[in-house]
């Protein structure tokens, strides 16, 4: 008999993407969308290829078919690590026996290091699949989760702090059903943007919206774009400055940009003294504006403000504090509005200077920057919810390697000062935030909103000053220490500067603090072994562990190293409830938000585990089932409480629940809370309907309305406060002797100072001996949506849509470059950096600059089945620690010097 | 219109410099608190039972030594203590119940279960504190000690705190912070209402202002609280901002506080149409309570009319905001502006 089976797939961030398993003789036969949820989804319905690859994820013959335990201690690539097969009993007490240790010594070890590590990948998605494993690390302690994969180094990472800090923009995103010019530096949407991402920009331009991809190559956004500007590999900060000069200093600002937006939501007025920081009131030490009409100084928000000075100099007195509270007094000072200073600023940044830069017509710079004023839409409005709202159709969006490692801050501040000149920042129409990380709650941006000092949002930056600085790490990573930005809340240890943890535990390296390993690790969903830089030391890391439990899928490049691998259930077999909606990734808006239910589609085909069931045996076996418990029945899931107004489903402490009878009562729990106690659905009613959502209203995702009410600005232009944050933590790490932090010190800039950012990339050449016109070509790496996040490596059928994807075959080269080479399609060609080289077959386009090299996804498989007979290149063998390429965030980019040249066998 | 004095208020109310300590009903003690020196800003109540005393809402941390200068002056010995109550952990009510729980070593600390975090988390209480009051005023709080786990007596509603023939009965009361509880002494008719009741300030002719707070003021769930406590039998409100409440029929106070919490939530709104935004209306609000007062300004001590009353204002309309614009830490259905 046929059945569909309502389920969702969470392989990436663009989900979840709701469908139907279609399920005959026991066989999940087929996957449908589920068209239920037209009307809310994104994509109305639609699903991504990878969601389609479940089935043979299901059935991949590689599977790991029951737990194993490693019988060979030596630990190698070229080791055999013997694996056996176990019960579940055994692998359980035995990870148990490892954990209850830790217990009885103490949760950390004598340097303050988390014994238990954790290592999550795929940016956090893996949560979507990890059952009720949140309330069990809750229950634990200390964990050490800074010893990444990929997240926190290979992501948005400088947009990630800086957009969360200026505007709630974890993810920033054009408003793409609205906007009618779409300026993308690198940001690949038909890859990154899942179903809904090809989606609405197709619906876009197919009502007339314009969009121009600037990047090295011709990506699969940029074959549906409007024009692609091959830039320079790492040089769009310039090209966004030299626009800035254009707009500000060529045409007439006061024409051409949003004037009230520019003095009433931004810092732009605040008078800037003569020491570089807000001249303050002395009394309320609130900054202070210049008001022409009254030609006096008055604080930001006296109600006696006629107007606002955003040009020239003025003579005001007040005080000056900068870091560690130094205050500055002056009477009768030259003052000037940060405004004035960004004019000042921009001068040296001319559309000639970032030409040369950029290597492009100094007239596409030009060109570029009067079609977004012109495409502004100064003065109109839309209605959204019943409000006008200020209509600002462009939007500005930027993609990984651009938006982090040096010159990230850079084109993260061009990016949204462009934005806020035309008033298009969070607007309809406009570059808005997709979702925020740091700041609580995550499924509602509006609530996250307070006012905080100086007229600005609230931010919850780790301290800097001398009595709260947290001088000992308390992770590898030491993110609490080194990255004010990245604050402390649930996410920021997954966004510290992960490079930092692997150097760390290196036992010969002299430069950093030496960290012991934990004793245990887990790693769940994510393959440090390959999608992680510098390969080879995270190998030799990996092979030092102690202990490492990997929960397995495959086996795979990490888990060759692991102790004991214990196979979970895959997508098709689990359960687990999660959320939807309203927003999360770039294109992800729903029109709704609620929860979906992931429901076993057949039994399991192997002897798997279902992960709730796993973390459960734990907590019991740990001894603290009790906390667990009370984890999950203070909402530590979903953020669902279990006892609430009119609903009462606490669990007992002491009780063991089956994960049947957990889900029902977050099912219910879920249901009641969005329903205000009117409806009460269990499991039951989620394994037949999928999901349940209420409306979210659409001007929520606008920060504007929400901004106005508080009477708050944007912390944009003026970077005071991470001048000062940048000059106490500098004045800390010296106190303590600590200097190898110093390049990233240099990026904390009121304004920041904009350069060839590529220079950093020669000078590692440089500093490992080699001569960078040498290695004169830039290797880039681009996503790819079949693979991005999924752990789908060993699918075949991402293989199959992927090899439509020119350049997933091997090395993406210019055709012309090639044939001066000598070098035809599918020849051998080695890659080689001055630190590493691999093999590729050489896919010569005409859509990639003669100086630049690009590979696709993260492959460079020697142990995952069916990916390792790929034959694709990876970067990251290519790639050596240098914190010379950190930026202060500690993230670096996809990018290295290479030379190529023809494999002769 | 929101700002007014509730009607049957002795307008004029003793004002003597020092009266600081006051029995508000039998076997309980009003103590001014002296919020930084300032009278008549923060009440907290001594019940000295027939078996078994408490003190609830010992006030900022720097408070307490006027605190126990007030139980020393009535001959209390704080060390046999046996309950100390936070009707919720907001600085201004608990931040002082660390150290007090050091000095009062036999004495369990009651709050409700989801309060108890905090207490045991010094820095969290501080923190929030910070968060909402202004530089001016936090360097003044002063340093919150944490309570030991096992000190830590977690209730719920319908518990009651047992002081001998004196019974407290605790009233779950979310609507100003999820860990707020009201408590109701059957023997005397006394409710000690903590923040879900308005704030009335003597110097301020005790104009009713509802005492919001940020992150989830909940106007909806404090209309029901009023309204719950209301089918109690009253003769006495206590009140922590400030004191007894001054009024001859406790049933008409309480539907002026219910009265007044309405009305606020739709001036805001109203003024929000009109486009103020957050500053504009805090003090837009405090000119309506300064109105409101019939006061002269220059009547009114300068730290209450310039710095408190602005503090409070503040911090009443963060809550406010949060709950006009649905505002939500979890899950909710939003139902629109």
């Amino acid at each position: 008999m046929k059945k569909k089976l309502p389920t969702y797939c969470f392989q990436c961030y663009n989900g979840p993407d709701l469908f139907k398993a279609v399920v005959e003789d026991g066989l999940v036969r087929s996957i449908e969308p589920n068209l239920d949820c037209k009307d809310i989804s994104p994509a109305e319905g639609r699903v991504c290829v990878k969601a389609y690859g479940l089935v043979q994820k299901l059935y991949h013959p590689g599977r790991v078919q029951s737990p194993l335990v490693r019988t060979n201690p030596k630990k190698g690539r070229d080791e055999d690590p013997g694996w056996k097969e176990i019960s579940w009993d055994e692998a359980l007490d035995m990870l148990a026996g490892k954990m209850n240790k830790i217990r009885e010594n103490g949760l950390t070890d004598e340097d303050g290091m988390p014994k238990f590590a954790v290592i999550m990948g795929q940016a956090a998605a893996p949560t979507a699949y990890a059952g009720t494993m949140p309330a069990f690390f809750s229950a634990w302690g200390a964990i050490d989760f800074t010893i990444g994969t990929g997240e926190g180094i290979k992501c948005y990472h400088s947009e990630h702090l800086f957009g969360e800090l200026w505007h709630r923009g974890f993810i920033s995103a054009s408003d793409t059903p609205r906007t009618k010019l779409v300026l993308s530096f690198g940001h690949n949407t038909n890859a990154s943007g899942g179903v809904a991402g090809v989606m609405r920009h197709a619906w876009a331009r197919d009502r007339g919206c314009k969009r121009i991809q600037v990047e090295p190559h011709l990506s699969i956004s940029a074959t549906t774009s409007d024009e692609w500007v091959p830039i320079r590999p790492k040089t769009d900060a310039p090209f966004m400055y030299a626009m800035i000069h254009a707009i500000l200093l060529e045409m007439d600002w006061r024409e051409v940009c949003d004037v009230p937006f520019i003095e009433k939501r931004t810092n732009s007025p605040y008078l800037v003294g003569p020491g570089g920081y807000y001249l303050r009131d002395e009394k309320s030490e609130k900054p202070m504006v210049w008001d022409p009409v009254d030609k006096s100084a008055k604080t930001f928000d006296d109600p006696t403000i006629k107007g606002y000075a955003l040009e020239g100099a003025y003579k005001a007195s007040g005080i000056e504090i900068g870091a560690d509270n130094k205050i500055e007094r002056y009477e009768d000072a030259e003052c000037r509005p940060a405004f004035q200073l960004v004019l000042d600023h921009m001068k040296p940044y001319t559309p000639e200077w970032a030409a040369e830069i950029c290597d492009l017509p100094v007239d596409t710079i030009r060109r570029i920057a009067r079609e977004l004023v012109e495409a502004a839409c100064l003065g109109e409005t839309v209605e959204i919810s019943g409000e006008q709202l200020p209509f600002r159709p462009v939007a500005i969006t930027l993609g990984k390697t651009v938006n982090n490692g040096p010159g990230g801050y850079q084109c993260c501040w061009a990016r949204t000062l462009l934005a806020t000149l035309l008033g298009a920042l969070e607007v309809p129409g406009g570059t808005v935030g997709a979702s925020q990380r740091l700041n609580k709650p995550h499924h509602d941006r509006w609530s996250s909103v307070w006012p905080g000092k100086d007229g600005f949002m609230a931010y919850p930056f780790n301290p800097t000053d001398k009595e709260n600085w947290p001088s000992e790490p308390r992770s590898r990573a030491m993110y609490t220490e080194l990255i004010p930005l990245v604050a402390n809340t649930g996410w920021s240890p997954f966004l510290g500067p992960v490079p930092l943890a692997w150097f760390s535990m290196d036992p010969d390296q002299k430069e950093l603090p030496r960290f012991k390993p934990p004793e245990v690790l887990m790693v769940y969903r994510g393959n440090p072994g390959a999608s992680m830089y510098y390969t080879d030391l995270v190998l030799k890391r990996l092979s030092e562990l102690p202990f490492m439990v990997s929960i397995g899928y495959t086996l795979d490049e990490t888990n060759h190293f692991a102790d004991l691998i214990l196979p979970d259930h895959t997508d098709l077999e689990g359960l687990q409830l999660f959320r939807f909606g309203p927003s999360i990734h770039s294109e992800a808006f729903w029109k709704s938000y609620g929860f979906a239910l992931r429901q076993p589609a057949v039994e399991p085909v192997v002897n798997s585990i279902d992960m709730t069931d796993l973390v459960t045996g734990l907590a019991e076996r740990t001894g603290i089932l009790d906390l667990y418990n009370e984890a999950i029945n203070a909402g530590m899931l979903l953020g669902l409480r279990l006892k609430g107004s009119g609903y009462d489903y606490e669990l007992d402490p002491k009780k063991s629940y089956t994960k049947e009878e957990l889900w029902d009562r977050l099912c219910k729990a879920s249901t009641m809370i969005l329903s205000d106690g009117k409806d009460e659905h269990g499991l039951d009613w989620f394994k037949e309907h999928g999901f349940y959502g209420v409306d979210y209203p659409q001007i929520r995702y606008y920060m504007h309305p929400v901004m106005v009410r508080w009477g708050l600005r944007y912390e944009f232009p003026f970077q005071e406060r991470i001048r000062i944050i940048g000059e106490e933590l500098e004045m800390r790490l010296h106190d303590k002797g600590i200097h190898w932090w110093d390049p990233q010190l240099e990026e904390y800039q009121a304004l920041p100072e904009c350069e060839d950012f590529s220079k950093p990339w020669d000078e590692a050449c440089v500093k490992a001996g080699k001569d960078p016109a040498e290695f004169n070509l830039w290797l880039v790496n681009t996503r790819s949506m079949q693979y991005a996040w999924g752990s789908n490596a060993a699918i075949p059928a991402m293989a199959e849509a992927a090899k439509h994807v020119a350049g997933f075959k091997g090395a993406l080269i210019n055709s012309t470059m090639a044939a001066e080479r000598g070098i035809a399609e599918g020849d051998k060609i080695v890659i080689e950096s001055p630190f590493g080289s691999c093999v590729g077959r050489a896919v010569p386009r005409q859509g990639v600059r003669p100086d630049t090299v690009v590979f696709t996804g993260q492959f460079g498989n020697w142990n995952t089945p069916f990916a390792k007979d790929l034959g694709i290149p990876n970067l990251n063998v290519l790639t050596k620690p240098d914190l010379g390429l950190l930026d202060a965030g500690g993230s670096t980019a996809d990018l290295v010097k290479v030379k190529i040249y023809r494999k002769v066998d | 219109m929101a700002y007014s004095c509730p009607e049957g208020s002795d307008r004029i109310r003793p004002r003597g410099d020092r009266t600081l300590t006051e029995e508000v009903a039998p076997g309980i003690h009003q103590i001014d608190t002296e919020a930084f020196g300032n009278p008549r800003l923060i009440a907290s109540y001594l019940i000295q039972g027939s078996e078994r005393s408490a003190l609830i809402d010992p006030g900022f941390p720097s408070s307490l030594p006027t605190v126990l200068a007030r139980l020393e002056e009535l001959e209390f010995d704080v060390r046999k203590l046996d309950y100390i109550i936070a009707t919720h952990t907001h600085i201004d009510h608990a931040g002082a119940i660390g150290e007090l729980a050091r000095l009062a070593p036999e004495s369990r600390v009651v709050v409700h279960g989801r309060g108890s975090y905090y207490l045991r988390n010094p820095a969290k209480i501080a923190g929030g504190g910070k968060s909402v009051f202004s530089p001016e005023i936090s360097s003044r709080f002063g340093e919150v000690e944490g309570v030991e786990r096992s000190r830590i007596l977690p209730v719920s509603d319908g518990d009651i705190v047992d002081l001998g023939k004196e019974k407290l009965t605790v009233f779950y009361s979310p609507g100003h912070s999820t860990d707020h509880i009201s408590l109701y002494e059957k023997e005397s008719s006394a409710v000690i209402t903590g923040d879900t009741f308005c704030l009335h300030y003597p110097e301020l002719a005790d104009v009713l202002i509802p005492a919001g707070s940020p992150p989830i003021y909940q106007t909806k769930l404090i209309l029901a609280e009023l309204k719950r406590l209301s089918e109690l039998d009253i003769k006495t409100v206590l009140t922590p901002h400030f004191g007894k409440a001054s009024t001859q029929d406790p049933q008409k106070f309480i539907q002026q506080n219910i009265t007044t919490v309405e009305n606020t939530r739709n001036d805001i709104k109203e003024l929000f149409s009109q486009g103020l935004e957050f500053h504009q209306l805090v003090e837009t609000l405090r000119d309506r309570v300064l109105d409101g007062s019939g006061k002269p300004a220059e009547e009114i001590p300068p730290f209450l009319r310039d710095t408190w009353l602005r503090a409070m204002l503040r911090v009443g309309l963060m809550g406010y905001m949060a709950d006009i614009l649905e505002y939500a830490r979890n899950p909710r259905p939003f139902h629109g502006l």
